[in-house]
């Protein structure tokens, strides 16, 4: 379970916005699609997605319902609020400018 | 701000129910999941929970970030704290007690000093008005200030002054009041608040704004009161407004005036002045300069200037203390927080030992706390909340006592000339104030103790007993009971100073006779509008006086002795005596028969009489004349007084003994006394004395009878001078009761902390003193023990104590006889002895325990 390289700090956040970006997602759904993103590099560990998601709820990035899923069990939907909109360009654009210097460092030094 | 609404909203049972629905559904899709590769469903669930981790965990982590950190901690530990409690009640009784007085006296002391000293008056806006003064000088003539109204450079000027000759005609009988006269602008100039009516203004000349307390008192509360007549002084004056019942005079100090009037043209005024809001105090005090210069070259004072000795303050904040208590005021003022606060300290000293042994008996329990995952900040959060629980609980008492002060403040009787009003309120500053206190109270007592406790290792408690983990706690808990001692004797000893101040005061000969009567007698001016003719009326009275069968001999006084001052400073020169020298002296002006009537002796020659022929002597004071003439006589010589038309001659006709003018401390009180004749300009207000044949205070009464027979439209208020005291005794008299009662306060909760220090050394070294009396220590030996151990600890503090209240004996000393000090050696002793009588009573109880030690018993329990 632990297979997976660390998150780099803070992009869990980003992760998860990014993966309900296009939709509304359960738990276990937004976990997946990390998953298979990554071609399996990056795993999502519960024991961390869930504070994350309640974290998010609190600060207004998300909007929480219950819906039913594909398996026709009763689920709860994660969503975009447009706040976490927001906060996803924001964190995104600090991510990449991040990326981009690390990479600079990589090739020049 | 959204963040806390929306943790604020939340329904905590709804949100476990959902997290372990939605974790319940994670594991039944991981499952499905599973089970689509072809593993049985079972064994699928399994696998899924198993790659889940522990669903408790994950829901727990996620409702704790919807929790509220560190305020909910708190309100657990307080929870907590309030349940261990609940089964101690004598330990929370104590702290909680403890706590309550030395928060409640602080509170007592803060509400009084708020409202007498430092609110600001009640105007609007203090922070540009200014008192103002020129020529060094508190008034200013009135002809100077109708010039200085006009003055470009202040021009928002106002004065007033206090007047303690008001004659109240009430129906039958006359009242004398107190009263503020004020210039007709004062009330707009100020912006004095009123509770109803208007203030004083220049469109009627005889108003009167009367006091929330004269309408009360005097006036019955009545809803009518305004518009209608107060005959002050022969005159009606309609009444304008009434003050708010919180009203602060500009004066300060709980002077509570029973009216505001408009001042006559021949008052002088103490000038206030209102600025542009932001003026500096350098441009405030240029405008005055130039408001001086400019009057100057109107209205000139012979050999002095109004643009010297100029003197401006705010009435707001720091510069009005400054100006009104000077440095000495303000280090009397910080040395009584001081001397309240160290109660506090004492009670705070009292607790923190007390949560010393508590956590010697509970290290088990915090050990296993720590083990359990608590890190050392949790912990000490934890005993920081029940330390504050306790302070908290003091506020409450503290308050309580509070209230108990702030109802029974305002009835306690001030034996002074002039009208004081105690008060204290409970408001919204007096308790935030009492949960400052608090706070401040919980950190200073609990912070060691709560320090410690949290530091021992699980390791270390537990495999040690109880006694080798407190050791150290009991080194500190000596300390703190040294401070306790110190602290209690420098307050016994202040108040002791006071009270030995008190009896040194009052056994001291004032020099005259204190079962002298004094009538004062304000007589309504409207009546003798040229004022000789009040001479004349004091003539005819003297003599109806005299003519009294029950009374000896009777005299006028000008300046009444212990209530009043008149002192002149200026250049004398004399007759085949000393040179020419600047003297500061008493003035008084006197009638015939006047030292025969007060009692002080004529040590030579005679006294005055009340014709012409005495316009120009004077009496000396036997330590005036031996200044003057040195050991020769002076009865017979001249001496020359400079006044502003040059030097003027004045024959000697006698010496009197010397008597003190405002406090019986006075070493060398110089006086120079006039005859009636010489007396120019008279006063409404006039004094009598009278030697009463027999001592009885019905010969009072009958003095004032005959006084208003000649005159029943004045007021008359007859005593004896012994009744009459206030001002010279006051100080020493509330000195020794508050500085009293604070030592004896602190000597009690250092008794209670001394008996638990004790109490608590015996328990814990029980079996050390079992181990001594098995090896054939007797009872006395034992007890011996313990008073050695603790009596290096007493003396310890006390020598500090003495020292400290040695060092505070000087700022007070304004307060005192001269020559009284701290360090007098009986009083001394006396504390010392008090003490070490108070610490062998309050370690008898633990003592005797110990002295029962059962050796046996003793060491199997180790």
């Amino acid at each position: 379970m632990q297979s997976s390289p660390d998150l780099l700090p803070g992009t869990l956040f980003l992760l998860i916005l990014r993966t309900i970006a296009r939709g509304p997602l359960h738990g276990y759904a937004i976990a997946k699609r990390i998953k298979e993103c990554s071609s399996g590099v990056l795993e999502v560990e519960e024991g961390s997605l869930y504070p994350a998601l309640q974290r998010m709820l609190i600060k207004g990035w998300l909007k929480a319902e219950w819906g039913v899923s594909d398996s026709g069990r009763r689920a709860r939907f994660y969503q975009l609020t447009p706040e976490g909109r927001k906060q996803l360009t924001a964190e995104r654009k600090g991510f990449e400018r991040m990326i981009g210097a690390i990479t600079e460092v990589l090739e020049t030094a | 701000m959204r963040e806390l609404w929306r943790k604020l909203r939340n329904n905590r049972n709804q949100l476990d129910e959902d997290l372990a629905e939605e974790l319940h559904f994670h594991i039944e899709e991981r499952a499905d999941e599973l089970e689509a590769i072809g593993m049985p469903r079972s064994k699928a669930l399994r696998q899924a929970r198993l790659e889940l981790g522990t669903p408790l965990a994950i829901r727990e982590e996620s409702k704790d970030q919807w929790s509220f950190g560190w305020i909910e901690d708190w309100y657990t530990d307080t929870l907590h704290a309030a349940r261990g409690f609940a089964k101690q009640p004598g330990f929370v009784i104590a702290a909680v007690l403890s706590f309550g007085l030395g928060i409640g006296v602080n509170l007592a002391l803060f509400g009084l000093s708020t409202q007498l000293i430092f609110r600001d008056p009640s105007v609007h806006d203090a922070s540009n008005l200014y008192s103002v003064r020129l020529a060094g000088s508190s008034h200013i003539e009135p002809n100077a200030f109708k010039t200085l109204r006009e003055s470009q450079a202040l021009p928002n000027v106002t004065g007033y002054s206090m007047v303690n000759d008001l004659n109240w005609r009430n129906g039958e009988e006359s009242l004398r009041l107190f009263g503020i006269a004020v210039d007709s602008r004062y009330f707009a100039i100020t912006g004095t608040p009123l509770a109803q009516g208007r203030g004083i203004d220049d469109k009627q000349t005889f108003t009167a704004v009367i006091s929330d307390n004269f309408w009360r008192n005097h006036l019955g509360q009545d809803p009518q009161a305004i518009g209608k007549p107060l005959w002050i002084n022969g005159s009606a004056h309609t009444i304008l407004g009434i003050l708010p019942a919180d009203f602060r005079t500009i004066i300060g100090f709980g002077f509570a005036p029973d009216l505001f009037i408009p001042a006559t043209s021949a008052m002088p005024l103490q000038i206030l002045a209102r600025l542009p809001r932001n003026t500096s105090k350098q441009e405030a005090n240029d405008r005055a300069l130039a408001a001086g210069r400019s009057l100057d070259a109107t209205n000139p004072i012979p050999q002095d200037s109004y643009a010297q000795n100029v003197q401006v303050a705010s009435l707001a904040g720091v510069d009005r203390l400054r100006f009104i208590l000077g440095p000495s005021g303000a280090a009397v003022i910080a040395l009584i927080g001081f001397m309240f606060l160290l109660v506090l300290l004492i009670a705070c000293a009292n607790v923190a030992s007390l949560l010393l042994a508590r956590a010697a008996a509970r290290s088990q329990e915090l050990a296993i706390r720590s083990s359990l995952g608590a890190t050392r900040i949790r912990l000490l959060r934890q005993l920081l909340a029940e330390t504050l629980l306790l302070s908290l609980g003091g506020a409450l008492a503290g308050i309580a006592l509070y209230a108990v002060f702030t109802g029974s403040i305002g009835t306690v009787p001030l034996p002074l000339p002039i009208p004081i009003s105690l008060s204290a309120e409970t408001n919204w500053t007096s308790l935030a104030y009492a949960i400052l206190l608090a706070i401040f109270a919980a950190l200073l007592a609990g912070l060691t103790p709560a320090w410690r406790a949290s530091r021992n290792s699980l390791s270390n408690t537990l495999k040690a007993s109880e006694h080798q983990v407190a050791a150290p706690s009991l080194k500190l808990r000596r300390w703190l009971l040294g401070a306790q001692i110190a602290a209690s004797i420098l307050l016994l000893s202040t108040g002791l100073l006071f009270l030995r101040n008190l009896a040194h005061t009052t056994s001291l000969d004032p020099g005259f006779r204190l079962d002298t009567l004094w009538a004062r007698m304000t007589l309504v001016p409207t009546q003798f509008p040229q004022s000789d003719r009040i001479g004349v009326f004091t003539q005819d009275a003297l003599q109806r006086l005299r003519a009294d069968a029950r009374i000896e001999s009777a005299a006028f006084v000008l300046v009444v002795p212990f209530n009043d001052q008149s002192t002149n400073r200026t250049n004398i020169r004399t007759e085949g005596g000393t040179a020419e020298a600047n003297y500061r002296f008493n003035h008084n002006i006197v009638s015939s028969a006047y030292f025969a009537t007060i009692g002080l002796p004529l040590i030579a020659g005679r006294e005055f009489t009340d014709t012409s022929s005495d316009q120009d002597s004077v009496i000396l004071s036997a330590s005036l004349a031996r200044r003057l003439f040195d050991r020769q006589s002076p009865v017979g010589r001249r001496i020359f007084v400079d006044s502003q038309a040059g030097f003027k001659p004045c024959a000697v006709i006698g010496v009197a003994g010397d008597a003190k003018q405002m406090s019986f401390g006075e070493v060398e009180p110089l006086t120079m006394y006039r005859a009636l004749a010489s007396n120019k300009t008279w006063r409404t207000q006039i004094d009598f004395l009278a030697r009463p044949r027999a001592a009885s205070a019905e010969t009072a009464k009958a003095m004032r009878t005959l006084l208003l027979n000649l005159n029943p439209a004045s007021a008359v208020e007859a005593r004896r001078l012994a009744d009459s005291l206030g001002l010279a005794l006051l100080p020493s008299q509330a000195g020794a009761i508050i500085f009293g009662a604070l030592g004896l306060l602190g000597l009690a909760l250092s008794a209670v902390g001394l008996h638990g220090t004790v109490s608590f050394s015996v328990r814990q070294r029980s079996s050390e003193i079992g181990l001594r009396m098995a090896l054939g220590a007797s009872p006395p030996q034992i007890l011996a023990m313990i008073v050695k151990e603790n009596a290096f600890t007493l003396l310890c503090g006390s020598l500090i104590g003495l020292a400290l209240a040695i060092a505070v004996a000087q700022p007070l000393a304004i307060f005192l006889v001269p020559g009284l000090g701290a360090s007098e050696p009986t009083s001394l002793a006396a504390i010392l002895l008090g003490i070490a009588m108070v610490a062998l009573i309050a370690i008898l109880g633990p003592a005797r325990r110990a002295m029962r030690i059962d050796p046996l018993e003793a060491l199997r329990s180790s």
